[in-house]
């Protein structure tokens, strides 16, 4: 179930991809970040996470806009070592900033329903996990949507293809990175805000989401949604049964493992663009 | 500065550097010289694949670790010397280059970083699993019985702070010699344009795959070193990513692709982190490394090829390689 | 006498296009051959298949009785053939100098030989005035000169010229045509791609003519070029007449 998290995560950092060929290093950090607003607004504003979602959307997406605006614009068409360090180094300063600020205590947050679950045909599904599971599915279909049916997607889709003819047909090439790559922070954010009912809020959580979501991503996929959301659940069933099965440690192993056979064997992944 | 006056710099530089631990005898600020001078030569050797190559590897920890944890599980389990132990370590640094290398070098751009940072990270998995031998996450400390050269046991932080030096001046030495050779020149082009350097008989895998293994090899012995100055390891200190990414974050803000970028980066990047640690250490740890992650930022945005390029007017010819250049 | 190279049913296919569908023919020591067709003939192809960048489908490549058929290109290099680019593709950001001595590099291992012998050929191609200037900030027509020079240094016995007289003034390109010549005499062998037609008819001994993937003509300049086949193939139906 936790799968339908990881795919979330990986959308956002697919649909980056996808649309600028950037791979956003810091993407798990704003997972973290959505986790710690999260947490700030069940602390003082006492607002539960669920409901929580609209305003960490909100503050994901001008946080994404901003850091689009002043850092990810420039090396837009730069070689990849650029972006690489540049979101690598994004990522040092947010862990660390949210470290300084916060400290590394471990923070958790209370729902009501946090231990909740629902008892089905002899398995047993936590409820946050279930709602996790719920809202990533309709937010990956919201999106699939919206980049199928409406202008903006369709606009966000030729510019992925090709800058200069999307140019010419009149679309700002600009403006739909903007969007992508906000709207993928907004994903990872609310990713974070599902979360904070099953882990731990510190500042160190967004390494273990920024590893698996790039496994998803590349096993899905680099580029396609469905391939996130289809890798996603992969890998969460992967990690639970070998966590089960295997050994808890070697739980992460596995992950790798499926990640590197992939990089060799199908760097496309199951859905993907060609990989360059 | 006019450069009859430059001349001198650097002869005097040596000088300073060779006399230090004559008046300084704290040992934290040796360390901190040490700790330059390592990264230096991990940064050097980095340089090699990563610079020189182009191929932007974040899994270099794992060489580090396998010098570390060779060389210490010999003296902990066979009472052999890490002089031999050591040596040991760098053979299995260029095997293990060689089994991450073959495949990670058919990708290309951000799929080889993420293949070298699964290549660490199932490094260190691995080094915590096997715990019956390696101990795991506990570490392995290194028993201490006074001056023993032979087991690279010292009382005192000097004869570190000069082995790290020597190490340093020697790495030096050999990739300043490569950098001119045949090597060197085939990595170059193969950096500029793959297609081209082979029409012109260049065999790029192979040429990529040399740059790689002696980097594994200087940063496996870099490990050796390290392992017995701090008389500790555990796979979160010499296999970790984030090791990973400060070995290649000290020669991009140094400069990539030249010889003395990660000297130079070496330097800034441990001073400044110790400054800020002494002034905001306070400040829950996580200071330094902000300012850290800033400084690549500025740096990849402002000054791709590294502050060395501040330094360029001084310099008699252009620079030999060029790296991240816009 | 022996054919330095013989190309035998040569075939090159790109998903369902046919690049390449059988194509032979012998180049023999010390020939100028000229390698000519409408766009999309297949005369890049040939080359690239035979230089190793791309695998052939189907037929044999024989340098000097060796078969080298489907060698990478660095085994080419090795085997005596040398190719330039369609556009210029020097060293960016290394000199003229240092371009030429990587070329070199090949038969030696001792950088000093090396810069001997690109020395040799930046004078042979007059770039000796460039030579330490970064290749970046060349005009293109030195460039051509010095994709030339690097391909010289690999003391090939075979050099594929691809379109290497494009974007080059009338003086520029009797300039090139000369230096060819001078190569030729020097004992290598070239093949010529161009679309020049007044370039091709004056340099080269023979002509070969491809059109679709396929040989459609060979022989002597003059009687090539008023075949009639080769005339349609170029001009279309319509002026046949013409």
């Amino acid at each position: 179930m936790v799968g339908g998290v990881y795919a979330l995560v990986a959308v956002g950092l697919t649909l980056i991809f996808g649309v600028m060929k950037i791979v956003n290093f810091a993407q798990g950090e704003f997972v973290m970040l959505g986790m710690y607003v999260s947490w700030m607004l069940a602390t003082f504003a006492r607002i539960s996470p669920y409901p929580g979602l609209l305003i960490v959307g909100a503050v994901m997406y001008a946080l994404g806009y901003l850091v689009f605006k002043f850092l990810i614009i420039r090396v837009i068409g730069k070689p990849d070592e650029a972006f690489i360090l540049l979101t690598l180094g994004l990522s040092i300063v947010l862990q660390n900033l949210v470290l300084v600020i916060f400290g590394a205590e471990y923070f958790s947050v209370d729902t009501p329903i946090k231990d909740k679950a629902f008892h089905m045909a002899g398995l047993s599904l936590s409820v946050p996990r279930l709602i996790a599971f719920v809202v990533a599915l309709l937010m990956v279909t919201a999106l699939t949507i919206m980049l199928n049916k409406t202008d903006l997607g369709r606009a966000m889709r030729a510019t992925s293809e090709s800058r200069e003819v999307a140019t010419l047909l009149g679309i700002d090439p600009i403006k739909c990175f903007t969007i992508a790559f906000a709207i993928g922070i907004v994903l990872a954010g609310i990713a974070g805000v599902l979360l904070t009912p099953m882990f731990y809020v510190f500042p160190g959580v967004g390494t273990l989401f920024n590893l698996t979501a790039f496994v998803v991503v590349v096993l899905g996929g680099m580029g396609s949604v469905p391939g996130a959301l289809l890798g996603g659940l992969i890998i969460g069933v992967v990690e639970a049964l070998s966590s089960t099965y295997i050994s808890l440690d070697l739980a992460q192993l596995f992950t790798f493992l499926i990640f590197l056979a992939v990089l060799f064997l199908r760097p496309s992944g199951l859905f993907g663009e060609a990989a360059k | 500065m006019n450069p009859k006056a430059a001349k001198f710099v650097l002869p005097a530089l040596i000088v300073v550097v060779l006399a230090i631990p004559l008046f300084v005898t704290v040992p934290y600020y040796l360390h901190i010289m040490f700790m330059i001078f390592l990264l230096a030569t991990m940064g050097l050797g980095w340089n090699l694949i990563g610079g020189y190559g182009a191929q932007l590897s974040l899994g270099h920890s794992v060489f580090f670790a396998i010098g570390a944890y060779t060389a210490v599980l010999f003296v902990v389990y066979k009472r052999l010397t890490p002089l031999v132990g050591g040596v040991i370590g760098m053979a299995l640094a260029v095997v293990a280059a060689v089994i991450i290398g073959l495949p990670c070098f058919r990708l290309r751009g951000p799929y080889f970083a993420l293949a070298t940072i699964a290549s660490g990270e199932i490094t260190r998995t691995l080094l915590l699993h096997f715990k019956d031998f390696t101990a795991g996450a506990n570490g392995v400390p290194i028993p201490f019985h006074g001056n023993d050269p032979l087991f690279l046991q010292f009382s005192s932080k000097a004869e570190y702070y000069y082995l790290a030096l020597l190490l340093l001046a020697v790495v030096f030495m050999i990739v300043r010699t490569m950098e001119r050779a045949k090597i060197g020149r085939y990595l170059a082009a193969v950096r500029e344009d793959q297609d081209a350097a082979e029409s012109l008989g260049v065999k790029t895998a192979w040429v990529k795959m040399a740059a790689f293994m002696l980097s594994a090899v200087i940063v496996a012995a870099c490990g050796v070193l390290y392992a017995f100055t701090v008389g500790y390891i555990d796979p979160d200190s010499v296999a970790s990513v984030d090791l990973s990414i400060q070995i290649a974050v000290v020669v991009i803000v140094g400069g990539i692709g030249t010889l003395w970028g990660p000297i130079l980066g070496a330097a800034v990047i441990v001073l400044l982190t110790e400054l800020t640690n002494m002034y905001l250490g306070a400040v829950r740890g996580g200071a330094s490394l902000v300012l850290y992650g800033i400084l690549l930022i500025v740096v990849i945005l402002v000054k791709p090829n590294g502050l060395i390029s501040l330094f360029d007017r001084f310099w008699p010819k252009k620079q030999v390689a060029h790296g991240t250049t816009a | 006498m022996e054919p330095l190279l013989k190309v035998t049913n040569l075939k090159k296919s790109f998903g369902g296009v046919h690049a390449l569908k059988d194509v032979s023919l012998d180049l023999d020591r010390g020939e100028i051959l000229g390698l000519i067709g409408p766009n999309g003939s297949g005369k890049s192809t040939f080359v690239n298949a035979i230089a190793g960048l791309y695998r052939p489908d189907g037929g044999n490549v024989l340098l000097e009785g060796v078969d080298v058929t489907a060698q990478a290109p660095p085994a080419m290099a090795r085997h005596g053939v040398a190719r330039t680019f369609q556009s210029s593709r020097p060293f960016l950001n290394l000199s003229v100098l240092e371009n030429v001595t990587i070329a070199a590099l090949l038969h030696t291992s001792r950088t000093v030989e090396a810069e001997t012998v690109a020395l040799q050929c930046i004078e042979m191609t007059g770039l000796k005035s460039s030579m330490h200037l970064k290749s970046a900030s060349l005009p293109v027509e030195k460039r051509k000169r010095l994709d030339l020079c690097r391909a010289l240094a690999l003391k090939p016995k075979l050099i594929m010229l691809d379109e290497c007289l494009a974007g080059l003034n009338p003086h520029e390109m009797e300039e090139g045509l000369e230096l060819v010549r001078e190569i030729n005499r020097s004992g290598i062998s070239v093949i010529f791609i161009e679309h020049v037609m007044r370039a091709v008819v004056a340099l080269c001994h023979r002509l070969v003519v491809l059109n679709q993937g396929e040989l459609l003509a060979e022989g002597a300049p003059e009687a090539v070029m008023a075949n009639e086949k080769v005339i349609t193939a170029y001009l279309g139906e319509g002026y046949k007449r013409a």
